[in-house]
């Protein structure tokens, strides 16, 4: 039940939640990618634009002179965004500004629009070439601050942490309402099907177990019958009595697991008829008079409120005589009975104070072969339960402790 | 002939400092070496961008006899050395000539074993930049107030 539940968590929660977030990661990184490219383009657009205009320049400002193109280029250089120029007079540089103290990337190459990555940080270069007088060359070299591009790339990675944080939380809180949801709800109804499932695999047991039953039944019977005839040919010998009353006692041991065992698979139809509390607690200590006595067991018997319920006798007494029984095998010496009807409430609490009932077999105590005796097949409850399910009531284990066994029976 | 004597000298100086205008100081790569040699002296001098720089001045034994040679190592805020004249280093840096002095723009200084780092191999000036470059400054501290020819 657990492994399942697991299993739908994993594949109903945790891997869709995955692939969203794997989604969302190659989104912001498309997206990313398609704002880099298109930055770039600018970029690119606006070097050609400022490349022909150093062109222009240059080739004015060198005809006027190697000091008036330098001065234009010392103007220049006090823009905030250019952290170099250097400017190239055929293959030698004759002219730098760097904001790195000497260092200037510098390739052989002539590519005209350049990103470098720097340990400074990208740098957008752009090569302007041109002619002075009388037919010199100059290669004007100029790199713009392009770091903007790295911050805007961590911001978005760190826009795409926050969302991807905020989502997990809200899928996380989601997750938790389904699971506790799933608990309460889905898990309830599967717990009914199952339970169902499991009473009917019982019924089926118990008819095969009562057909069995009522088979063995007479065989027994003629073996009962057998031996009580032969125990008038028994002698006063002590062994021959003690062995007389040990096969008696086993005899009616099987006849009453096999009156269990029929009584399984039986339907239960109550009648429902006024019943005396008082009349009910006097015939039912007669009936157990001899067997308490002989037991030496301390036996109380308390009512209160109403005189009359709607009730069936039969069955009420064969739901104490069983929880009496369930008592009696824990060892109880006391045990008192408290039959209470007050307005519509009808409740009758058995209490013993045997060795208990283990923690570890109460949450399935009610359920067939469920026991911590030696004696018994453990279904004494099970069919107790049934008694009191067919009275439209609930049983209830409310203290399991040795020494205070308490069982309360609460009736429609 | 004395006059064709005197032209060509004239001629020659001329072409020494035209040579010597178009002599840029930047860092090299192709052109880094290393030299050992005696402290003669070591001084603060106004460099890139009118900055404090420290200058070591070094006596270097060559196959052509001694030459001195001017070390340009770092800001004065960044250099970190105990070093004293007479003091035996070695210096790799990239070689250029300022006005026809030779000089060495520093990449890293051994002294006494240990080895000094003022600039990346590129030439990136470590008192600069981010991240592991990342001293004192960083990257564009007072740059506009550094602005200059140099």
């Amino acid at each position: 039940m657990k492994l399942k539940s697991k299993k739908r968590i994993l594949f109903f929660l945790i891997i869709p939640f995955l692939l969203i977030l794997v989604s969302i990661f190659y989104l912001n990184k498309f997206n990313k990618n398609q704002i880099k490219s298109k930055f770039q383009e600018v970029t690119f657009a606006e070097g050609i634009t400022i490349q022909n205009l150093m062109e222009i320049s240059g080739f004015h400002l060198a005809e006027e002179g190697e000091e008036s193109l330098k001065a234009f280029l010392d103007r220049l250089y006090t823009n905030e965004s250019i952290v170099y120029i250097g400017l190239f007079k055929g293959d030698q540089l004759v002219y730098l500004l760097s904001d790195f103290e000497g260092y200037f990337p510098v390739t052989r190459d002539q590519e005209e629009f350049r990103i470098l990555d720097t340990p400074a940080g990208k740098i957008f270069e752009i090569t302007s070439q041109f002619e002075g007088n009388p037919d010199i060359r100059y290669r004007l070299h100029i790199g713009f601050d392009y770091e903007f591009l790295t911050a805007f790339e961590s911001a978005a990675s760190r826009n795409f942490l926050i969302v991807a944080g905020l989502f997990s939380l809200v899928v996380l809180f989601i997750m938790v309402l389904i699971i506790y949801f799933d608990r309460k709800f889905f898990q309830k109804e599967l717990e009914l099907v199952e339970e169902k499932q499991e009473k009917e695999r019982f019924k089926e047991l118990s008819l095969l177990t009562s057909e069995i039953a009522h088979e063995i039944k007479n065989p027994l019977n003629s073996i009962y019958l057998s031996f009580n005839t032969l125990e008038k040919y028994c002698t006063k010998d002590k062994d021959a009595l003690f062995y007389r009353d040990a096969i008696k006692g086993e005899i009616k041991r099987i006849s009453a697991i096999l009156q269990d065992y029929s009584d399984l698979s039986k339907d239960i139809r109550p009648e429902i008829k006024d019943l005396d509390i008082k009349d009910f607690i006097d015939e039912f200590r007669l009936i157990m008079e001899e067997e308490f006595k002989s037991r030496d067991i301390d036996f109380r018997m308390e009512k209160q409120g109403k005189e009359i319920v709607r009730t069936d006798k039969n069955l009420l007494k064969q739901i104490l005589l069983n929880l009496i029984k369930n008592a009696l095998e824990a060892d109880a010496t006391e045990i008192t009975v408290h039959i209470a009807a007050i307005e519509k409430r009808f409740t009758v609490e058995i209490n013993d104070n045997g060795k208990g009932i283990d923690e570890k077999i109460k949450p399935s105590i009610f359920k067939p072969y469920i026991s911590s005796k030696t004696k018994g097949m453990g279904l004494g409850l099970h069919i107790t339960r049934r008694l009191v399910q067919a009275l439209n009531g609930e049983i209830e284990l409310v203290s399991h402790t040795p020494g205070n066994t308490v069982f309360r029976v609460t009736l429609g | 002939m004395k006059k064709i004597a005197i032209t060509l000298y004239i001629l020659f100086l001329l072409s020494v400092t035209v040579f010597a205008e178009q002599q840029v100081k930047y860092f090299q790569v192709d052109k880094v070496k290393t030299i050992r040699g005696e402290i003669i002296d070591i001084k603060t001098e106004k460099s890139y961008h009118k900055s404090d720089f420290i200058v070591i001045y070094l006596k270097v034994k060559e196959k052509t006899g001694e030459e001195i040679y001017r070390v340009e190592v770092s800001p004065e805020w960044f250099f970190a050395m105990d070093l004293m004249k007479g003091g035996k280093v070695e210096v790799t840096g990239s070689y250029c000539t300022v006005d026809g002095q030779n000089s060495m723009m520093t990449q890293s200084i051994t002294f006494q074993g240990e080895k000094y780092e003022f600039r990346d191999k590129y030439g990136f000036p470590l008192w600069r930049g981010k991240g592991k470059y990342m001293k004192q400054g960083n990257r564009g501290q007072g740059k506009r107030k550094r602005r200059g020819r140099h």
